[in-house]
């Protein structure tokens, strides 16, 4: 069994060759990649072979685990690109592996870089997204949520009917053009206009109880990549703030020699490696059991939400006014952390979840109270 | 209990789990695991019993090599039988003994030392207590004043040493004292075993803010040891209390008792009334509980990716650095958290609240302490700003 991220012979050549890659051929800068760039970027990652790596071998993957797929998200991470590969190089090929036809035809696509996926869900605050019977097959009723890189994707996978068997149903749907919104980080999302949506019966990858147990996975992977991406974007502006702050002077010494601003870096540094602990039990979790995943997902996104996001908050403090302008990268990092903790319901909503899953329900004597 | 980090464990380390949880299970007596429970400074006696019953098994020393009578487990094996002694409430192995001195014996003590010291501290025969600290050297050790003067066939020992726990009932102390005074002020110290009933060493109890007496004064007047009294070479003492250190960085994030005590504060919560149903089902406590289950889960994750490098024999990384921290916040978060739930029954005189809230008020107030002591987290974070970081 395999419990660390770095045991393999090729899991360093994977990462040293990820960054090496992506600090070449797309560095960050304060001006955002047109989307041809990100497309020819994309094409070279296919060539890479970083998207066929996850898929299992049957469909002519290579069968990488989640912790190699976790890599190339954190060092996406570092360098804050815009086009998320959550979806593309973790979520999707693992799905694989539960073998709907309807995806696995999209697996030669999905690994030369003309397949790419969007992870849509129901939008919770306008009553989520349902399938009912349609006059092609089937219809969706209801909203779907701000979807990272919904627009560049050839493809949607969408979950409807979250929260219970009856009305459950994983899609996957051929993305229609959609007018794209800019978020505060510099990626681009889009609300995916589903709602009276008719899709062919074959759209439908699964329903049911196999509907639910897919979404909870799809979440929980999705989960555990954007905490691999936001740290990787924080271990990278912590380095870049180290640098910084040994070079800059005032008083006539360095700022990293003040003991306020090392400890303020020390806080960032706990906060940045319980969260990376917390990716890493997610990826653990993957393979597990779906209760323990789930509580792996919820807790790494709690923590990357509140100490995440505080992390960030330091770096910035620390490195002064340089931090407030667009053209410094740590500001971005924040933006990117911002991002992460807001989407799909926010922090709130994962504290939520753990303490559902965590807590004895109202009005119920917990299992260790009676025993004890 | 339902959270836990399981993922990182293989099939072997679970069934390891399953024996030892049986087997701790069948030998802690119950009238032990009350007393664990229900107060903060167990009595010499207790904790004496715990590590013969444990003896018996060959487990009391247990993260202590084979050779010097450990039972060979790896360390995540050491994490899983800690962990289940703290979920079975077993009393805590005295910190001194077993965690500090035996290892350091073993690293840097002599044969006949090792056989004089060993085999009484994994038996709970012997107790000892750490004579580092002194009223003018807390965080900056290395001041300490303390002197070891040679004398012909051993040394003679003066000085004051502070909050000196267990001292009271300790054998023995193992006494960071100053050998050279010519050298810079870590390199002429040197570590010494003092017997706590020898001529010239006087203790004086303190009292703690939890009303407790487990920490004393001792002073040190004239007191003769043996030449065989030095463990290791002289002016080396420094380097030996730090080795030591960075070894035991794990064991100072108490991960196993915090578990514990989260799973009995849900406990607690869920049985105690509050404004409307039980305590536990007020949301915005509910909330505080999710938020440190998700902190408890980051401080497991941490160290059992220290321990998954160390058992398969990597170098652990810089995270390694951060386990005092979080561990010590986290403590304290849980008893915070413990004050809310009892409401105000906590603030009573504890000998007045019995029963299921017992201890609860005692602990939460020692519990200041634990981001003081064993290297003050002031100090730990500019260690890692420093070494780990390399801000300078
Ligand atoms: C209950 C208890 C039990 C103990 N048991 C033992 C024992 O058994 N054996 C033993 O040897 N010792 C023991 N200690 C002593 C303990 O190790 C010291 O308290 C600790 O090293 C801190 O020293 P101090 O209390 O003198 O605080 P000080 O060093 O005076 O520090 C006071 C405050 O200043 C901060 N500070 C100090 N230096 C710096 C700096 N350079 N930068 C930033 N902040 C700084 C500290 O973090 C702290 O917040 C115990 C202490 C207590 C309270």
């Amino acid at each position: 069994m395999r419990r660390s991220p770095d045991q393999r012979d090729d899991d360093l050549m994977l990462r040293e060759g990820a960054r090496r890659f992506l600090e070449e051929r797309c560095p960050w800068t304060p001006t955002l990649p047109s989307p041809g760039e990100e497309d020819a970027v994309r094409r070279e990652m296919a060539g890479l072979g970083w998207f066929a790596m996850g898929l299992p071998e049957e469909f002519g993957g290579g069968g990488a685990d989640a912790l190699q797929a976790l890599a190339l998200v954190e060092e996406a991470g570092r360098v804050l690109l815009r086009r998320s590969l959550a979806a593309d190089v973790l979520v999707v090929p693992r799905l694989m592996r539960r073998g709907f036809a309807g995806l696995t035809a999209l697996a030669p696509g999905l690994a030369a870089g003309a397949v790419r996926f969007a992870l849509v869900s129901g939008d919770p605050a306008a009553g989520g997204l349902s399938v009912a019977p349609g006059r092609e097959g089937v219809r969706l009723r209801g909203g779907g949520g701000l979807a990272l890189d919904a627009g560049a994707a050839t493809h949607w996978l969408v979950a409807a009917g979250e929260g219970s068997p009856n009305g459950a149903a994983l899609l996957c749907v051929e993305a229609r053009p959609v007018p794209e919104r800019r978020l505060i980080d510099g990626r681009r999302g889009a609300v995916p206009p589903l709602d009276g949506l008719d899709l062919p019966a074959g759209a439908v990858l699964a329903t049911g109880h196999d509907a639910l147990a897919a979404i909870d996975e799809i979440r929980d992977c999705a989960a555990a990549a954007l905490v691999a991406d936001a740290y990787g974007a924080l271990a990278a502006g912590l380095d870049l703030t180290v640098g910084y702050l040994n070079q800059r002077r005032q008083f006539g010494q360095t700022l990293g020699s003040f003991q306020a601003v090392q400890h303020l870096m020390a806080e960032a540094f706990c906060d940045l490696e319980t969260l990376r602990s917390l990716m890493l039990w997610s990826a653990a979790s993957l393979d597990g059991a779906p209760a323990e995943r789930r509580r792996a997902a919820a807790s790494a996104r709690v923590v990357l939400g509140r100490e995440g996001l505080a992390a960030a908050s330091r770096l910035i403090q620390a490195s002064g006014g340089i931090a407030m302008t667009e053209e410094y990268r740590v500001g971005h990092v924040y933006k990117r952390l911002q991002v992460a903790a807001g989407i799909d319901g926010g922090t709130e909503a994962r504290i939520r979840q753990l303490a559902t899953d965590t807590l004895s329900p109202k009005g119920r004597p917990d299992d260790e109270a009676s025993a004890a | 209990m339902n959270g836990r980090v399981d993922a990182f464990l293989t099939d072997d380390e679970r069934a390891f789990r399953a024996e030892i949880r049986a087997a701790i299970r069948a030998m802690l007596p119950p009238d032990l695991a009350r007393r664990t429970r229900e107060g903060i400074h167990l009595s010499r006696e207790d904790m004496a019993r715990w590590n013969r019953i444990l003896d018996a098994r060959g487990w009391a020393a247990h993260h202590w090599p084979a050779s010097a009578g450990g039972p060979g487990w790896t360390p995540i094996q050491r994490f899983l039988f800690e962990a289940e002694c703290a979920a079975a409430d077993a009393p805590p192995l005295s910190v001194f003994g077993i965690y500090l001195v035996g290892p350091t014996l073993v690293a840097f003590g002599s044969q006949a030392q090792q056989d004089r010291y060993l085999p009484a501290i994994r038996s709970g025969a012997e107790f000892w207590c750490q004579g580092y600290s002194e009223p003018e050297a807390g965080s900056d050790l290395a001041s300490l004043r303390t002197t070891a003067r040679r004398v012909e066939g051993g040394w003679v020992v003066t000085g004051q040493k502070a909050w000196t726990t267990e001292g009271h009932f300790a054998d023995l102390m193992i006494c960071l004292a100053r050998t050279n005074r010519e050298a810079k002020p870590q390199a002429g110290l040197s570590l010494f075993v003092v017997d706590m009933r020898a001529p010239g060493v006087t203790i004086a109890p303190v009292v703690t803010i939890d009303g407790g007496h487990s920490v004393n004064s001792v002073f040190l007047d004239e007191v003769r040891v043996p030449d065989d009294a030095l463990i290791g070479e002289v002016d080396r003492g420094w380097g030996y209390a730090k080795f030591l250190l960075a070894h035991e960085r794990t064991n100072n994030a108490q991960v196993h008792r915090s578990r514990r005590e989260f799973e009995r504060l849900k406990a607690l919560a869920a049985a105690r009334p509050g404004p409307d149903g039980a305590v536990l089902d007020d949301p915005a406590v509910r909330r505080r509980f999710a938020v440190v289950e998700a902190h408890l889960a980051g401080l497991e994750a941490t160290v059992l990716r220290v321990l998954v490098d160390q058992t398969e024999g990597r170098e652990p990384g810089p995270e390694a650095s951060i386990v005092k921290v979080i561990g010590s916040r986290l403590q304290q978060a849980i008893s915070e958290l413990a004050m809310d739930v009892i409401g105000e029954d906590a603030l009573t005189m504890p000998d007045a609240a019995g029963g299921e809230v017992a201890g609860w008020t005692e602990r939460h107030l020692f519990r200041r302490v634990v981001t003081i002591y064993a290297g003050s987290n002031e100090i730990q974070k500019t260690i890692i700003a420093r070494a780990t970081l390399g801000l300078r």
